[in-house]
């Protein structure tokens, strides 16, 4: 707390948080005192017909009651928090300074783990909620395991839920992340999540934010070894007056590696979004294979979007991309399938599934992705098709 | 790999050639920089009572700023009171033709390859020419005279157009604008001013040559263009400076103002000396350069060569104002040695229809950093606004750095934004590729990087094209041939 005094909270002069005003966001609402557990009557299971390991975190806090473990080789354990280090990130210190526990996941080496691993976190909805969960998750050598991590709240809840996450995948595991944002409108969301790699190690990352008034996700890959494959997918659906800011960083440390980086976002109403991708190959990291691509439609005349990608190279023997649009639904494209008899808002309907579904590539479980994706389609459906 | 190496060390031990030290004499002011600095500088160039109040605003002004730390450039503090602020060549009166101009000047600007006779009438560009802080000789006068064009050094505007001077001076870059710009207002000593008046297509290029000659001075000089309703003209710039090991500052600022349907082209070949291999000295290139596409259909062109410089700063901008207003922006950056280059562009997008485009080509070598930042921003009224941005990095070596920081913000759903940005080095199978059809290896890094570099070059006038082709050749000798 004392080096978070030192420090500050983040304001719009700050490079790094130039669009996204979280702290104004915070004013008035914010009474610090955490919410009383109460007991849970909404379903947390999130895909009807699969099993998971449910982690369930209430109001911030690790409810061991409510959380239920399947696969017998994974192991939940509490810790202390570690001792806080200056350079950290404002919010991460704040966490710090409310979170009295470390939730340390571990999945042992070389066990494939049946079922995915649900992260809930559980939103009392009758006063504000200021949540602080902070965990840890280990990947053994050889290891599999499919992390889901979702909110669930009533829509007329209003919190700020402060996540702090250290993922750590060792040599030759393999990551499937996927987060999905859509706890309620009047969510304030500050997500930092910093995944570690080791050599031959594979990860995906899928961020999927379909709602919040304020979303922010701070995802860092740090590819510190050899032969490693990592994806990046995000998409953001904004409506309403909503902002989403989602920055990444994707360092290379050491040579050989791939990574893959796609951001597809639609702003619809009042819809703000801001994008900042960092790649850093270091001096050591040659033969490193980077992309990124940021692609953004603009749907009402008062959405925007702010959109930084950022390469930082200091090896030479590289192959290093980024590209970003940001534009319009195609009218040809339009016109083609309404020339075809499709009327107007179906034919886009069906452009945006389009735009968006390509995002959904890379996951692997099908009932996982079918269900992202029917996630999705609801949500276009409610935003635009009416 | 060894053969690389031999070509990075030749890169690396190439010399700067416009080394050398005009010996002029001159007259400078005292080290230092206070008020009464700033009034010595007035009084020396006999200025009217509103420009010494301009000046003295934008130094108040500067005292309040803070010098910016984003750029991604690390170097020594400055100390802006060991830095001389004024120096001229010492003249008897103020020349009336070119023959009475010391010939050591003269000799000076033909060892650059400028010709102040206007023996080269053939070449046909008019030439203004600034030694340290003041415009020595301007060519071609009478001729564009003619025209209604008026070509001549700043303080020569000052006196004989007053109007057009303080009706202009300031509405692009603005003397409160940024850190350098306002120290620029405050001391700037001289430069060049340009007028097009409506209608007219300026016959010959028009060129500005800048050479920082006296020691521990620094270079600040202002150029204005103003284009009238339906003008065209095409400007180029050009600098060099001695090799010393001190640091010298040249904070220098461009305004272009563009009316309905107007053009401009700017282009600039920057070669200041950018210190030795070690990194010892060179020149601070501190620059604002903006212009203002104020009317509708207007245009404004920026295209730059950068190979000089210690370390440059530098974001020639445009700010689209008027309907279907066009902005450009070409760039090669190239750092050797321990070169460091954080340029680039803005693009402000504030009328209807308005495009942009950035193309911007960086080559790092030895141990040097190049950046490019650039911004884009559709303004929300701004409906139908179109801009591409493509900005590729080449590395040659293991030890310099490459990186992009663009800003993309858009504000308006009609919007057309594209940008791309690639990083690579020269591919092992291109080079594979020529030398199978036989073309060695160094021919064949000179063939990708002017290929590489081609699209920028184009854009530059005949005459200049050629310079930058040859000082490209000469940054990167042994890997371009």
């Amino acid at each position: 707390m004392e080096l978070l005094s030192e420090k500050g909270l983040p304001t719009s002069r700050s490079e790094e948080y130039r669009f996204t005003p979280v702290v104004r966001n915070l004013e008035g609402i914010f009474s610090g005192a955490p919410a009383p557990a109460a007991p849970i009557t909404a379903s947390l299971d999130l895909i009807p017909g699969i099993s998971a390991n449910l982690l369930v975190f209430v109001n911030g806090r690790y409810s061991p009651n409510h959380s239920k473990v399947i696969d017998n080789s994974l192991t939940v354990k509490t810790a202390a928090t570690p001792a806080p280090k200056a350079d950290q990130d404002p919010f991460d210190l704040l966490n710090q300074a409310f979170a009295d526990e470390l939730i340390e996941i571990q999945v042992p080496d070389h066990q494939q783990l049946v079922h995915p691993v649900a992260i809930v976190y559980y939103i009392d909805h009758s006063q504000f909620v200021f949540a602080n969960p902070r965990w840890s998750l280990r990947l053994g050598t050889g290891s599999r395991c499919t992390v889901l991590e979702y909110t669930v709240a009533s829509s007329a809840a209003s919190f700020f839920n402060n996540k702090q996450s250290t993922i750590e995948v060792r040599e030759n595991a393999r990551l499937d992340y996927i987060l999905i944002q859509r706890g309620s409108r009047d969510e304030v969301m500050v997500n930092n999540t910093a995944v570690w790699l080791s050599s031959s190690a594979q990860a995906l990352c899928y961020t999927c934010t379909l709602e919040g008034k304020l979303v922010r996700n701070n995802l860092s890959l740090i590819l510190d070894g050899e032969g490693i494959d990592a994806h990046l997918h995000g998409l953001y659906l904004v409506t309403g007056q909503s902002l989403v800011d989602n920055h990444s960083v994707v360092d290379h440390r050491k040579p050989n590696s791939f990574s893959n980086e796609l951001y597809k976002g639609v702003m619809d109403d009042n819809g703000k979004a801001v994008f900042n991708g960092k790649i850093f190959v270091r001096t050591d990291a040659q033969k490193t294979n980077a992309f990124q691509s940021n692609r953004n439609i603009l749907l009402s005349e008062n959405s925007n979007i702010h959109t930084k990608p950022q390469l930082e190279i200091w090896a030479d023997d590289v192959k290093c991309s980024h590209g970003c649009t940001t534009g319009q639904l195609d009218e040809e494209a339009l016109f083609y399938l309404r020339s075809r008899g499709i009327p107007k808002d179906a034919a886009k309907g069906l452009l945006l599934t389009a735009f968006a579904g390509e995002t959904l590539e890379g996951i692997h479980d099908e009932a996982i992705r079918g269900f992202v994706e029917s996630l999705i389609l609801e949500k276009l459906h409610t935003a635009h098709l009416q | 790999m060894a053969k690389d190496d031999h070509i990075i060390q030749e890169i690396t031990t190439k010399e700067y050639e416009h080394g050398w030290v005009a010996n002029l004499e001159s007259e400078s002011a005292p080290k230092g920089l206070s008020e009464e600095i700033v009034r010595f500088i007035s009084q020396r160039k006999s200025e009217p009572e509103w420009l010494l109040e301009w000046r003295l605003k934008a130094y108040r002004h500067w005292l309040t700023m803070e010098e910016p730390k984003w750029p991604n450039v690390t170097y020594p503090a400055i100390n802006y009171q060991d830095i001389i602020y004024y120096s001229a060549p010492k003249k008897k009166a103020s020349p009336k033709s070119l023959d009475e101009i010391d010939p050591e000047l003269l000799k000076t600007f033909e060892k650059l390859g400028i010709s102040l006779t206007e023996q080269k009438r053939l070449t046909g560009i008019a030439v203004d020419a600034v030694l340290d802080s003041v415009s020595v000789a301007t060519t071609f006068k009478e001729k564009l005279g003619e025209l209604g064009i008026i070509f001549c050094s700043f303080s020569e505007a000052v006196h004989e157009h007053p109007d057009l001077v303080k009706k202009y001076l300031g509405s692009v870059v603005p003397a409160t604008d940024n850190y350098f710009a306002a120290l620029n207002s405050a001391v700037f000593s001289d430069g060049s001013f340009c007028y097009i008046p409506a209608g007219v297509r300026c016959p010959m290029e028009l060129s500005t040559y800048f050479r920082i000659n006296a020691a521990n001075t620094g270079q600040f000089e202002r150029t204005l263009i103003v284009a009238e309703e339906g003008s065209y003209v095409s400007y180029l710039e050009g600098c060099t400076a001695p090799m010393r090991d001190e640091n010298q500052l040249h904070a220098a600022v461009v305004e272009i103002y563009a009316m309905k349907n107007a053009e401009v082209k700017y282009s600039t070949v920057q070669n200041w000396y950018p210190g030795n291999k070690e990194g010892v000295g060179g020149i601070y290139n501190f620059v604002t350069k903006r212009g203002l596409c104020a009317g509708d259909h207007s245009k404004i062109s920026w295209t730059q060569v950068e190979t000089g410089s210690a370390i440059t700063w530098k974001y020639p901008s445009c700010v689209l104002k008027g309907d279907y207003s066009v902005g450009e922006f070409y760039s090669v950056a190239v750092t050797n040695n321990f070169q460091q280059a954080d340029t680039g562009t803005k693009m402000i997008h504030l009328g209807k229809h308005t495009k942009s485009r950035i193309v911007s080509k960086g080559i790092s070598a030895g141990k040097s950093q190049n950046s490019y930042r650039g911004q884009v921003h559709i303004h929300k009224r701004a409906v139908n606004a179109r801009n591409f941005s493509q900005c590729d990095s080449l590395l040659l070596g293991d030890k310099c750095g490459a990186h992009t920081f663009p800003y993309i913000d858009v504000e308006n759903d009609s919007a057309r934004v594209e940008h791309e940005a690639t990083t690579s080095k020269i591919g092992e199978d291109q080079i594979f590729y020529c030398q199978q059809r036989g073309i060695d290896e160094e021919a064949a890094v000179a063939l990708i990087v002017n290929g590489y570099a081609k699209e920028v070059l184009n854009q530059l006038p005949m005459e200049f094209a050629v310079e930058a082709q040859k000082l490209l050749a000469l940054t990167l000798e042994g890997s371009v041939g």
